[in-house]
């Protein structure tokens, strides 16, 4: 492409809001997001339009029909293809400098390590709880900070910064498996949390025959689009605070929790524990 | 698949937040989205997503370069191309069942009658002072609610939603053109130096000073990072499915929506205007 627009020009209006500095910080920041689906899939484009030149895309999953509900990289036409795949291309399109390295793979407790030890931060944006205790300890073995997600029915959200000096994921979630080696049952206690998760959300609104058809495996996660945007959103906020280290713009480290909840007011807060920790069935 | 299957495989993880009968109301409905810029065209995009049965969007604009950085449906390869024309074509690459229709225009007193009408409400997302007079003023007209908006540096944002028969636009704001025409230059100009004053105000905020003398001057445009724009957007068309699933919205006029992500407690919440209602240069 010829008249490829300069990296000054696209990102003029950032300008008063971030200093050139920040910028740069943006500029050279490696963010690596696991999982590019509702949550994921935004962030990842939030973090290209600050101005992120480097990303790493993690996901083993296809598009289907109903990611079009919520999630920005889908559409009738990618339907049934990479959404690691798709995220690159629909990136490229938005900045064409934007390097991108994407792994068609789910991450795993053997590759884990290696897949997240070249970046600066790490988004977790997988919807498998396993799949999350094995990204944080990655994260927190390889010193590199990790932001948590959740989005829970009906309008329900939650945003957290876990660095190798904050409270550690499992125990800022009160999670059986901390300090114990992941095998398969720990693993089914951790996923059976999401169970407890959808019963409780029957007490803040989402329908009751969702949830008893979610347990019974009959229907997925109950999701609607502005609840897993905003979430991305306030999560690619995050990401940017990480990167730019401004001094009175703290991340929301654990446990510390930035709480969403559509139908309360207020709909966004900055909640701490008071013992440190929080149940994650209510979360 | 035909129509039907397509729609509700679609939509089919809104369910359990939403019930099937508020979700045949969301694809019965008519949605107008005025300007499709960093706020409307991403309000286009998540009407497309939750299943909004028809759109109209309308703006004049095509983009720019510096749109990259927050424009949800701007990209390299859509430069230079009409909004309108990318939005309806992103809108049917996301649900081919829509029926939408796009307009290369601005609303305007001479105008917005015929733009507004046949909707069952109006999202504005324009950034001039006059155009969102005219869209609220004129949706009250016709007996459609609206959905309200503005933004300001560094990261503040205003969502409120106004009823036929409930406080208007201009009183909940206190505009002084309350029952004037907008075709008097004079009256017009003094409306859009409200802008100005807000320029300053958001100095008081943290923007920087040297930005505002700019902006006053013409030299600058208006500050916009995207993660409040598209806040805005997502929190505005969240108002819009609750008014038209029947439910509730969370800041029927004089309420708003505040966002200020720098507020380290409760980044965004409702408040109620203070009394004798709200000073727009301060939002």
């Amino acid at each position: 492409m010829n008249n490829l627009p300069s990296y000054e020009a696209i990102f003029d209006r950032n300008y008063g809001v971030l200093t050139l500095e920040e910028q740069e910080k943006l500029r050279k920041a490696r963010v690596t997001v696991v999982g590019v689906g509702g949550v994921g899939g935004i962030t990842a484009i939030q973090c290209v339009r600050m101005g992120i030149e480097n990303l790493h895309i993690i996901d083993g999953d296809l598009f289907v029909p109903s990611n079009l509900n919520r999630q920005m990289l889908s559409f009738v036409g990618n339907l049934g293809r990479s959404k690691a795949e798709e995220a690159e291309r629909i990136l490229k399109d938005i900045n064409p400098r934007v390097k991108i390295k994407i792994t068609t793979d789910f991450i795993t407790k053997e590759n884990a390590e290696d897949l997240l030890s070249q970046t600066d931060v790490i988004l977790d944006g997988t919807d498998n709880l396993a799949f999350r205790v094995i990204v944080h300890r990655a994260a927190y073995k390889l010193g590199i900070p990790s932001v948590w997600i959740a989005v829970t029915p009906p309008f329900r959200g939650g945003v957290m910064c876990l660095s190798p000096t904050s409270v550690p994921y499992e125990k800022a979630l009160k999670h059986l498996s901390l300090g114990k080696e992941l095998t398969d049952e720990l693993e089914k206690q951790v996923i059976a949390i999401k169970d407890e998760r959808a019963k409780f959300s029957v007490s803040k609104g989402a329908l009751a025959d969702w949830a008893d058809k979610y347990l019974r495996g009959e229907k997925a996660w109950a999701v609607i689009s502005p609840v897993a945007n905003i979430v991305g959103l306030l999560a690619s906020f995050e990401i940017m605070k990480l990167v730019i280290r401004r001094p009175d713009l703290e991340p929301v480290y654990s446990p510390q929790l930035l709480h969403v909840d559509m139908a309360s007011n207020p709909m966004v807060s900055i909640q701490t524990s008071s013992d440190g920790s929080w149940d994650y069935t209510k979360l | 698949m035909d129509k039907d299957a397509f729609y509700w495989e679609m939509v089919k993880r809104n369910i359990g937040v939403y019930t099937i009968e508020e979700q045949e109301k969301l694809r019965k409905a008519r949605v107008a989205v005025c300007g499709l810029g960093g706020v409307g065209g991403y309000e286009a995009i998540l009407c497309a997503r939750m299943g909004i049965g028809g759109i109209t969007g309308m703006d004049m604009d095509s983009f720019d370069i510096s749109n990259i950085n927050r424009q949800m449906l701007a990209s390299t390869s859509t430069l230079d191309e009409p909004k309108a024309l990318v939005a309806e074509r992103i809108i049917r690459e996301i649900n081919p069942t829509i029926e939408v229709k796009t307009v290369k225009a601005r609303v305007d007193e001479d105008n917005a009658v015929e733009l507004l009408s046949g909707h069952d409400i109006v999202l504005e997302a324009v950034d001039d002072m006059p155009s969102r007079v005219i869209i609220h003023r004129t949706a009250r007209e016709l007996g459609i609610p609206s959905v309200g908006m503005s933004g300001s540096p560094p990261n503040r944002g205003f969502v409120s939603s106004f009823f036929p028969e409930g406080v208007p636009y201009e009183a909940a704001l206190n505009l002084p053109c309350m029952g004037k025409k907008l075709t008097a230059m004079e009256l017009r100009q003094q409306i859009a130096d409200i802008k100005k004053k807000r320029a300053w105000y958001s100095v008081k905020m943290g923007a920087p000073a040297s930005w505002a003398g700019n902006y006053c001057e013409g030299k600058d445009g208006w500050i916009i990072t995207p993660v409040r724009a598209h806040l805005l957007a997502l929190f505005s068309f969240h108002e819009a499915v609750q008014i038209l699933t029947g439910r509730e919205p969370l800041a029927p006029a004089p309420k708003g929506i505040l966002i200020d992500l720098d507020n380290l407690q409760y980044p965004i919440r409702v408040v109620e205007p203070p009394e004798g209602g709200w000073d727009y240069t301060t939002l």
